[in-house]
């Protein structure tokens, strides 16, 4: 998994892309975190993900959390189907707010 | 053919997380030349990386050993076993959590009952080492 992490729209997107996976979740829960402790709104892009697990999920759940917590927008823009089908599972899908794509999220406000 | 078990795959693999993705890549495969369609090879191969995962996580923690999996056929049942030579787990207090509490972790066990039609843990009765048996029926489409 590699990530990037861009500004637009008033959010931090952090682009995840490859296996969110054990391995390499805690790469994932770092920059999500670290977004959402500078203040940022963030937004996770999920569209180039093939393979996520219950620790990726989890890093999600603790960004979704921790924004929460800070009065900070939160969530996930261009869910892959398999990343969908994982939240689906974990009945989280109707938890967080997501977004088709980048395009069809409003501005952070 | 119903009656015959055939042995699909077995793999040795040191229990860390980098290993992971490979066993998944290595599963895959084999289950695809099975012909079983991509979103039921996702599940299966979920629910075998959540079990892994749990024998990292729980059962060897700190330590280092191996898990050997093996995957095997008989007719539309499939069957995914996990042998560790961790301590020995309680099954009883394997448990997921309430999904209605949304918190990070505890999902891996939701994810393998869910998927598979039947989740067994064996601890190895002298208290090193565990049998985990998955099984699971393919739907006919």
């Amino acid at each position: 998994m590699s990530y990037e992490v861009r500004l637009e729209k008033g959010y931090a997107v952090v682009a995840l892309t490859g296996d969110v996976d054990l391995y390499k979740s805690p790469d994932a829960r770092a920059v999500i975190l670290k977004c959402l402790g500078d203040g940022q709104h963030t937004l996770v892009d999920l569209s180039a993900v093939n393979y996520i697990d219950s620790s990726g999920v989890a890093s999600l759940v603790e960004g979704l959390q921790m924004a929460k917590d800070k009065s900070l927008q939160f969530g996930l823009v261009g869910v892959s189907k398999t990343a969908l089908n994982v939240l689906k599972l974990a009945r989280l899908d109707k938890v967080f707010v997501i977004h088709d794509s980048l395009d069809a999220a409003p501005a952070a406000s | 053919m119903p009656g015959m078990t055939e042995e699909l795959l077995g793999y040795r693999f040191t229990a860390e997380p980098a290993e992971l993705k490979s066993m998944r890549d290595r599963l895959d495969r084999v289950l695809e030349l099975q012909e079983i369609t991509p979103e039921v090879r996702a599940d299966w191969v979920l629910a075998v990386n959540e079990a892994c995962m749990n024998i990292m996580q729980h059962g060897y923690r700190q330590q280092t050993g191996d898990i050997l999996l093996r995957v095997l056929r008989d007719g539309n049942r499939f069957n995914f076993e996990l042998e560790d030579q961790a301590p020995a787990v309680v099954p009883e207090q394997i448990q997921s959590r309430a999904l209605d509490e949304i918190r990070p972790g505890g999902l891996g066990i939701h994810f393998m009952r869910t998927i598979m039609d039947e989740v067994t843990f064996m601890p190895d009765a002298s208290g090193n080492g565990n049998r985990l048996l998955m099984q699971v029926e393919l739907q006919e489409s």
